[in-house]
């Protein structure tokens, strides 16, 4: 009894769970076929009731052909009586056997006649007892005509009697034919009419099948809308917030079906995004404050032993013997590499820390300030350095010096002997990105090069890959920039060739789109040193 | 310029290194001076009150403070020199490692009379002492001292 009740409340409610529950785990291809299926079912319908109506029709029309056959016979009938009639009266009032022609034929096709009607089968009983009368007509006209001699004519008294006898009968005879012809002919039209009804509204057919085409149509693009586009194109903005790096985004799981699974499973993915990045920048941001809280608290008691070796060597030097004053050199050194290390350390972990907001910069700016500082290192070296146009970037004006100041203080260091040196900086719109409006600085020079296996060691920190008599450095100039451009949206690699010189490029974002901002004229603007 | 007496400097710093350091510096200039040393906070203020063990502690014409003291921070210590009405009017310079742009703030608003700090580099140390010596014990006219 309670489980009727339940079923009667939730009748009342627009849809049952079950069904809903049916609906929502549907897969898309199923839930696409009952679309489809249901704006095809009337169509269907309509087709196979067309079939019905055609068979009817047909089975009308001949069942019209048979009472319109029937008037036909009736019709044949009655002028093969009216023959005998004409024939009998003539030879009866004249004896002339020429009347004797159409009696005959009469005979025949009323005969004929009969047997069509009884072929037909449209009316047995009326058609029985005519041909009753028909057959009695035609005996008793028969049996008058023996009383006539040939070639002679009966009495006036006779043939007054004999023609009205026959014009009684024969009247008797057409009252048969004609309630038999009336028949047929009610019949016929009467189906006719029966047709004509059932087919009359098939005029207003292709306006209703034009209709449920119509609303069949717009009921699919409004499913395959709910079903597919609307999903997908929530699934793209969300993928596209995603890649903007927000892992906070997720959708919403609406069915069980396969647009159902691409929006869980992309929730997954941005929960496991969004996991691994605050992991990743928790871990990022440890090794950071570690890297600078060591250099930090290293520098201290370094500064101890740096001031006192220092002290040392101001106060006693020459006063202890000479191995004494060697001692106190490598000591002295010692602490001082090791400070200048711990100095590119904490440059490091600071180039790590997020920068002001980036800004216009004019990369010529920038470089001619950097090739400042080295104005003495070019002239001491004899270098030319060539400076290109170079354009406007998002950049951090100090962290874009620092970059300009590793790479050009590199190619300005690593010279061949016996070559004149030469540098080169220039710009070009970068290809490789088109999504950003990138452009690819590069800083090139005809040093001493560098061998391919050492392309990706060079950026780690403190890898050096010169001896320190012969070239000085920490090893930390290229792991600075290389976080610096990374902290930019850009990518820093190099091209080398070992002994023929090498360039360093890096990627950094366009104030606008390069190509329109700029066409590139690769003139030598400047030369610092011809 | 100056009358040819020996300066008094106080040196607050709990580094016997640095104390060692700062001695060294001002031995190479050639101004007669006496460095006084107070190890902590807490030694500083009381030898400028003359408390406790330095009841006849002579009163600096200059106080070099670190600011990263045990007991009682040089902050501290700064704030509480400046609010005493006999201690105010003797220059503070505030010597420290510390770069960070919070305490150089906090110290000038505590009226530091000047903010440096501790070169890393042995050789910029003893020129920043040098300049110090020259400007403070030399160019600058301090106080009398109160008899």
């Amino acid at each position: 009894m309670s489980a009727d009740a339940t079923r009667v409340l939730n009748a009342s409610q627009p849809l049952p769970r079950s069904i809903q529950h049916w609906w929502l785990s549907l897969e898309l291809s199923r839930k696409l076929d009952l679309a489809i299926g249901t704006v095809l079912l009337p169509l269907v319908l309509i087709t196979a009731s067309l079939g019905g109506i055609a068979t009817n029709v047909r089975l009308k029309t001949d069942v019209a052909a048979q009472y319109r056959n029937t008037v036909f016979a009736v019709y044949e009938l009655k002028i093969a009586l009216l023959n005998i009639e004409t024939g009998y009266r003539g030879y009866a009032l004249s004896g002339n056997n020429r009347f004797l022609e159409p009696y005959r034929l009469g005979l025949r096709d009323s005969s004929k006649a009969l047997e069509r009607l009884k072929a037909l089968k449209t009316f047995p009983q009326p058609v029985a007892t005519l041909e009753r009368a028909v057959v009695a007509y035609q005996a008793w006209v028969a049996a008058n005509l023996e009383t006539v001699k040939s070639g002679q004519s009966l009495p006036s008294d006779l043939q007054q009697v004999l023609l009205e006898r026959g014009k009684e009968r024969f009247d008797e005879l057409r009252v048969n034919f004609e309630s038999l012809n009336a028949s047929a002919l009610q019949g016929f039209t009467a189906t006719r009419q029966e047709i004509t009804g059932g087919i009359g509204w098939l005029a207003s057919l292709p306006w209703a099948v034009f209709a449920l085409i119509a609303v069949g149509a717009l009921a699919l693009r409004l499913a395959l809308r709910r079903l597919i586009l609307d999903p997908i194109r929530q699934l793209e903005r969300a993928a596209q917030v995603l890649a903007d790096g927000d892992g906070s985004i997720r959708l919403p799981v609406k069915s069980f079906d396969e647009m159902g699974k691409l929006s869980a499973t992309f929730n997954q993915t941005a929960e496991t995004l969004s996991t691994r990045t605050t992991e990743l920048q928790r871990s990022n941001r440890d090794l950071e404050q570690f890297a600078y809280v060591a250099s930090h608290d290293l520098q201290e008691p370094l500064r101890m032993v740096s001031s006192y070796t220092q002290l040392l060597g101001k106060r006693y030097a020459g006063k202890l013997d000479e191995r004494a004053d060697t001692y106190i050199h490598y000591a002295t050194d010692g602490a001082n590499r090791m400070q200048a290390l711990i100095q590119d350390l904490l440059k490091y972990s600071r180039a790590g820390t997020r920068q002001a907001p980036l800004v216009a910069i004019s990369a010529t700016d920038v470089v001619s300030d950097v090739l400042r500082s080295f104005e003495l290192t070019i002239q001491d070296g004899g270098s030319s350095v060539t400076v290109t146009e170079l354009p406007e970037v998002l950049a951090d004006r100090v962290q874009l010096s620092q970059i300009f100041q590793n790479l050009i203080g590199n190619a300005l260091k690593f010279r061949r002997e016996g070559v004149a040196h030469r540098v080169t900086i220039s710009a070009a719109p970068d290809g490789d990105s088109p999504e950003t409006a990138m452009w690819r600085f590069t800083v090139r020079d005809n040093g001493i090069g560098i061998n391919a296996e050492y392309f990706e060691r060079i950026f780690v920190i403190f890898q050096r890959l010169n001896t320190r008599e012969s070239f000085a450095g920490s090893g930390i100039g290229l792991a600075i920039c290389q976080r610096l451009v990374e902290r930019h949206g850009g990518k820093i690699w190099l091209e080398s060739t070992l002994g023929e010189g090498t360039a360093f490029h890096f990627t950094l974002q366009a104030v606008a789109t390069p190509a329109s901002l700029h066409p590139v004229h690769l003139s030598a603007t400047k030369a610092a040193h011809p | 310029m100056n009358d040819v007496r020996t300066i008094e400097i106080l040196l607050v710093e709990d580094n016997p290194g640095d104390i060692e350091l700062t001695r060294e510096a001002f031995i190479d200039g050639n101004i007669p001076h006496h460095i006084n040393v107070a190890r902590d906070g807490v030694e500083a203020l009381e030898y400028l009150r003359r408390q406790g063990a330095y009841s006849s502690a002579v009163r600096p014409d200059i106080v070099l403070l670190d600011l990263n003291l045990p007991r009682k921070s040089g902050l501290e210590v700064l704030v509480e020199l400046k609010a005493d009405p006999q201690l105010r009017s003797i220059p503070i310079v505030v010597l420290t490692t510390s770069r960070d742009e919070q305490d150089i703030a906090h110290s000038y608003h505590a009226y530091a009379n000047c903010y440096i700090s501790k070169p890393v580099d042995f050789n910029e140390f003893m020129q920043v002492v040098r300049s110090l010596e020259s400007f403070w014990l030399t160019i600058v006219r301090l106080p009398a001292k109160p008899a």
